[in-house]
């Protein structure tokens, strides 16, 4: 349900709650008028006000609380209740029952003759029925909701156009069923009947027209509001009509009550005119005095006084009373006297009556006649004059001439309205005839001479004549409609009839009645307008509802559809019923290599190609049968003749109310090759895990250990079998046979497994003991998988190993024992030497230093020897000498080989100018050629290197003592390795035989005699000491007279 | 050139060594003032002036040349126990010796020497060490207080 719905829904409740409150309280208070909308209208009954506030509530609760059970059962019995209540008031009301029970307890008391109130109307019992049904309809069901929605939809509709229709009566003023037999719904009853209406259309809206199809909801919404429409211009035109007809009755009620009311006074007034003209004749009537002075002035007419007097009487009457002529005649008929005067001719019908009358002795009113000497009509008060002596003859007859057009015919012809038409006829009868007394208004020369047959049932005066009373419409003497009260006019014979055209009689009502046409013409435009513009905003939003559904359809169709054409499937589409080609994509076509053509307007199975899947009717009937089927490994051959494998799936789905059938055919012939080469990976994978030499399992440890896959090796490496690993969590106590280690291992390893850090799921020369025989040893090593719960145990034997240890460990600890018993020796012989050559530079030096000091005294003491001697004592002098040089050479050699080295960096080129400046003061006049290159800096005893410069610049110098020019070049070897520093001293001297190369560095090793260069043989072996001190090499090249190169090399160069 | 000349101890034990080094004192007229101790334990004795020297009058050497190698007790610890007492340490002492150890050299300089000479074996070089040594201490040098001088 929407918002909008829900709002609305709610909106509508609490109003018909609030209807059904504001009544009841109506009742309440004692004045339930108050809330009837007006005077004359009932009131809500106090039976249908509490109705209304029960279904408020049901419609209430369940829009606030659409899944609540309680709710829905609370709705469902009220309205079912409220049904049957209904349903039992319609039946005893359309019967005139009209139970007290329905007054609730409030006291009612209803006048009989009047519209009873308190009862409920059976209309408005047929719209709770209505309601209650549109209600239980749209409750949530599980059969046909759709069906029962759109009745309750219906229902709704049916009660909202009830209550318009009631309400459209009420405000034109003519609510119905006011005055029938029927007791009418109220005014608020039937606008809570509109709001309830409302609320379940609301409620019933969202399930009605919901899975039609766009087309069908137009075509239906247009049926709904063409129905919409047709009730709203029913309601209109009904409340139209009965208003219209309730007017004309009020109005012709009217029409006739003037009519009658004019007639009563006409017929009043006429009644009232003959009285006084028989009060007049009264006068004269049997009046002595006055019949005297007529028989005395008859008698004697020349007597003045009498004559006189009686005149006197005769005007007195004709002006006091108004008549047209007073005449007075004899017993015979005869003129005698008149007032006025002058004589006039007495109409011949006048005196015949005079004759009756005298006669008859009686007075008589005349009635019209006509005076056939003026052609005039007159009445006449006849009175006969009688013998005033009491003999009882007639003297004469007085007459009393009235003339109609004087005072009787304005009267009758006086309407007291203004009206055109109007007007008073009096008639009487005469045979079979009606005979018209007065002057007409639209005929003239009527009075006395338009006659109308009896004949004529149509016209007011027939009718009149023939007796009826009362109101009638026909048609009068001048054949117009009319409308005529009709009546006879008592003590006469005259009726008389007042009668006005219809037309002018109905002329308002004709206003009216276009009035009413434009109102209602007003109404339907309007009502006709606001449906037809909801209609039109119905098609508008519905047409953009399609036009966006049709682009979006579109889109979506262009996306599958490329979908379809690029999809890496084939794809064939089948027409369900005849298994005909509809479609197929480019994959397929290129897959498969046959063209589009092929494939169209070809059933399946007639595809040879597929034979394998779909060979004939029978396998085709299967798709269509099954909604999904499944076929791998069919192999299929393409247009080139290549065997693929592919998988088949068919899919059956409606599209457009048709079936269609989807079969995607995938080759899988790279996936079946990537399948076997897996395989084969697999079976290659397993032997050589079975074939190593380690075992290799894979296990969950959560925390009990339980084997998925062991290799051949696993289980004898743990000294237990398969069979027994194979059980969960037996691992611990088939690998370990001692409980206390078993446990101990186990919290190990589990912890370290916990861990999850793979550095520590290494576990080393695990000891595995069998009672009774060797240990052997393991190391084993857990790679968790990635999803945590699986390891790769890997377990290897480490007893070779392990034995192998055990015997290095015994001998290296032998080995240590004798090493620390050499260096015992060692240090002991170290020692010795070190005092030996103490004992050398001190107690050596000595007796040589002695030599040669007492040589030379003795050399200053005898200043005669003899040369010979002289050449001796210099011999032993310098041989003493010789043997300091060499001790002292020895010494530093010894030195060499045991001074701590103080390592630190060394610039090799400073030090060799450190080397070479000290050379400088031996070096003398000698033209010497010093070619020094560039040389690295490196890591090395300082002095000792300075050493190495002093010892190999000297040799130099010393073995180019010959040359004219010596040339000493000092550099880094070119050929130096990454990590050594290669240096040279290169000079130009005599050089020396390649032959002896390898005693070069030897101590004491000269390779020339000590005449031709001095020397103790000890510098180059220093130099070699040196340097192999630092780790380098040393090495030579040269020739005899062809110069000597002399290389070392020093590791742990740094960039220069 | 003759002065008052300071007192020289000569500690030595090779009787040759000490004819050198007198023959080349000598040549400078510097042999009268050397007084010569063949040991370790005479030089301090000489120097403590007990035992033998108990009698010798009051007065340190200018100089001491001290050799290293000595009978009873070396030359090293003859110079330790110089540089201990507050008498003597004031004493330059020279160690004149046929050792190029670099150990005995540290150590002497350690122990307080003033100088380190090494005897050449060339009389020659010898001699002229000597005599220089000689005048330098033993007239040039101006002793600390305490030193006896001979006329």
């Amino acid at each position: 349900m929407t918002d909008r719905y829900r709002i609305l829904c709610l909106i509508c409740a609490v109003l018909v709650a609030a209807i059904g409150l504001v009544a009841l309280l109506g009742w309440v208070i004692g004045r339930p008028t108050l809330v009837s909308l007006g005077s004359g209208m009932i009131p809500v009954a106090p039976s249908t006000a509490v109705m209304f506030m029960l279904y408020g509530a049901a419609v209430f609760i369940r829009t606030r609380l659409p899944d609540s059970r309680s709710a829905y059962w609370t709705g469902l019995s009220i309205t079912a209740t409220g049904a049957l209540v209904a349903a039992l008031l319609l039946n005893s009301s359309l019967r005139g029952i009209q139970p007290d029970a329905e007054h609730l307890g409030f006291t009612i008391v209803n006048r009989p003759g009047e519209t009873p109130v308190g009862h409920m109307s059976p209309v408005t019992a047929f719209c709770f029925l209505l309601s209650s049904l549109s209600y239980l309809l749209s409750l949530p069901s599980t059969r046909d909701q759709r069906l029962a929605a759109n009745l309750a939809w219906w229902f709704a509709c049916c009660t909202i156009a009830i209550g318009f229709t009631l309400i459209l009566a009420y405000l034109y003023g003519t609510p119905m069923l006011y005055g029938s037999t029927f007791i009418p719904p109220a005014a608020l009853t039937s606008m809570a009947f509109m709001a309830l209406g409302t609320a379940l259309l609301a409620l019933a809206a969202p399930h009605a027209w919901t899975t039609r199809s766009h087309v069908e909801s137009t075509t239906r919404a247009s049926y709904t509001f063409v129905l919409v429409f047709v009730l709203l211009a029913a309601g209109i035109v009904i409340a139209g009509f009965m208003y219209f007809r309730s007017y004309e009755l009020r109005y012709r009620t009217e029409v006739e009550r003037q009519l009658s009311a004019i007639a009563d006074m006409k017929v009043e007034g006429i009644v009232h005119w003959r009285k006084e003209r028989l009060g007049d004749a009264a006068l004269f009537y049997k009046n002595g005095n006055f019949s005297g002075l007529v028989r005395s002035y008859l008698k004697r007419p020349e007597d003045e006084v009498t004559g006189r007097r009686l005149r006197a009487w005769l005007q007195h009457i004709q002006k006091s009373y108004q008549y047209d002529r007073v005449f007075l005649l004899d017993g015979i008929g005869r003129d005698r006297m008149s007032a006025p005067e002058a004589r006039r001719p007495i109409s011949r019908h006048l005196l015949l009556r005079a004759a009756e009358v005298q006669r008859t002795k009686q007075v008589v009113l005349e009635d019209f006649y006509r005076n056939e000497h003026d052609k005039r009509v007159y009445l006449a008060v006849l009175i006969p004059i009688l013998d005033d002596r009491g003999n009882g003859r007639a003297v004469g007859t007085l007459a009393l001439r009235i003339d109609p057009e004087q005072y009787l015919y304005p009267s009758l012809n006086r309407w007291p309205t203004p009206s055109k038409t109007a007007e008073t006829l009096l008639v009487r009868r005469e045979g079979n005839e009606a005979l018209f007394l007065n002057e007409l208004r639209y005929q003239k020369n009527t009075a006395l001479s338009l006659r109308s047959s009896l004949e004529r049932k149509e016209l007011p005066a027939a009718q009149a004549v023939l007796g009826r009373k009362g109101i009638m419409e026909g048609r009068d003497y001048a054949g117009v409609p009319v409308i005529a009260d009709v009546r006879a006019v008592p003590g006469s014979p005259w009726f008389l009839v007042s009668r006005m055209d219809l037309s002018e009689a109905y002329e308002p009502m004709r206003e009216k009645l276009w009035m009413m046409v434009a109102l209602v013409g007003a109404l339907l435009m309007g009502a006709g307008g606001g449906v037809g513009l909801v209609w039109r905003r119905q098609l508008a939003q519905f047409y953009r509802v399609k036009f966006e559904t049709t682009a979006e359809l579109r889109a979506s169709e262009v996306r599958y559809r490329r979908l379809f054409e690029t999809a890496k499937d084939g794809i064939l589409i089948l027409d369900a019923e005849t298994g005909m080609v509809v479609d197929v994509n480019a994959f397929l076509i290129e897959m498969l290599g046959f063209s589009y053509e092929v494939f169209l307007g070809k059933k399946i199975w007639e595809l040879g190609f597929l034979k394998n899947i779909v060979a004939n009717q029978d396998n085709f009937a299967e798709l269509q049968q099954k909604e999904y089927i499944r076929y791998e490994d069919m192999p299929l051959e393409t247009a080139d003749g290549r065997r693929i494998e592919v998988e088949f799936v068919s899919n059956v789905y409606l599209v457009n109310h048709q079936k269609v059938i989807q079969c995607n055919i995938r080759d899988i012939t790279d996936r079946k090759l990537a399948e076997k080469k897996l395989r084969e990976s697999e079976e290659f994978i397993r032997i050589v895990l079975d074939n190593l030499p380690i075992g290799i399992a894979v296990n969950s440890v959560d925390p009990a250990v339980q084997f998925d896959f062991m290799n051949e090796n696993f289980a004898g490496f743990y000294r237990t079998t398969r069979e027994k690993l194979a059980e969960k969590d037996t691992f611990w106590e088939a690998a370990y046979e001692d409980p206390d280690f078993r446990e101990k291992i186990k919290k190990r390893v589990l912890e370290d497994c916990a861990s999850g850090d793979p550095e520590r799921m290494l576990w080393v020369d695990v000891p595995i003991t069998r009672r009774g025989a060797e240990t052997t040893f393991v190391s084993a090593k857990n790679i968790p998988l990635r999803d945590k719960q699986l390891m790769i145990s890997a377990v290897w034997d480490v007893s070779d190993r392990k034995r192998a240890e055990e015997r290095i460990k015994r001998m290296n600890e032998e080995l240590e024992q004798r090493v620390k018993d050499r260096t015992a020796q060692l240090e002991v012989a170290n020692k010795e030497l070190e005092a030996f050559s103490y004992s050398v530079s001190h107690d050596l030096r000595a007796p040589l230093r002695h030599m040669s000091g007492f040589v030379e005294l003795l050399n200053k003491r005898t200043q005669s020897l003899d040369d010979k001697s002289r050449h001796y004592l210099d011999v032993i002098s310098k041989a003493a000498t010789q043997m300091g040089k060499l001790v002292d050479d020895l010494l530093s050699f010894s030195r060499m080989g045991r001074t701590e080295m103080m390592r630190s960096s060394v610039r090799l080129r400073d030090t060799l100018k450190e080397a070479v400046d000290d050379m400088k003061s031996e070096v003398g006049e000698r033209n010497i050629r010093w070619d020094i290159r560039d040389l690295p800096e490196i890591s090395g005893d300082r002095a000792m290197l300075k050493l190495v410069f002093v010892n190999l610049l000297s040799n130099a110098l010393k073995f180019t003592r010959q040359r004219e020019q010596a040339v000493i070049e000092v550099g880094c070897a070119p050929f130096e390795t990454a990590d050594d520093a290669i240096v040279y001293v290169k000079d130009n001297g005599v050089g020396f035989d390649m032959k002896y190369v390898d005693k070069l560095f030897n101590l004491f090793q000269r390779l020339h005699c000590s005449e031709e260069f001095e020397g103790t043989g000890v510098g180059l072996a220093n130099v070699r000491r040196i340097i192999s001190r630092h780790g380098g090499r040393t090495w030579a090249e040269g020739g005899i007279d062809k110069g000597a190169t002399i290389y070392f090399s020093l590791p742990g160069k740094k960039e220069a | 050139m003759i002065a008052d000349l300071k007192k020289i101890l000569l500690v030595e034990d090779n009787p040759n060594d000490v004819e050198l080094t007198l023959e080349a004192l000598k040549d400078h007229n510097l042999a009268n003032a050397v007084e010569v101790a063949r040991d370790g334990v005479e030089a301090l004795d000489y120097l403590f002036r007990r035992g033998p020297y108990a009698s010798r009058p009051q007065g340190n050497p200018a100089v001491i040349l001290l050799d290293l190698k000595l009978p009873k007790l070396d030359g090293h610890e003859v110079l330790k126990q110089v540089r201990a007492d507050e008498s003597l340490k004031l004493i330059p002492v020279v160690v004149l010796t046929s050792s190029r150890e670099e150990t005995d050299l540290v150590q002497s300089y350690q122990n307080g020497a003033n100088a380190y000479v090494v005897k050449p074996v060339v009389f020659h070089d010898f001699v002229n060490a000597v005599r220089e040594l000689g005048l330098f201490w033993a007239v040039f040098n101006e002793p600390p207080p305490g030193s006896v001088k001979t006329k």
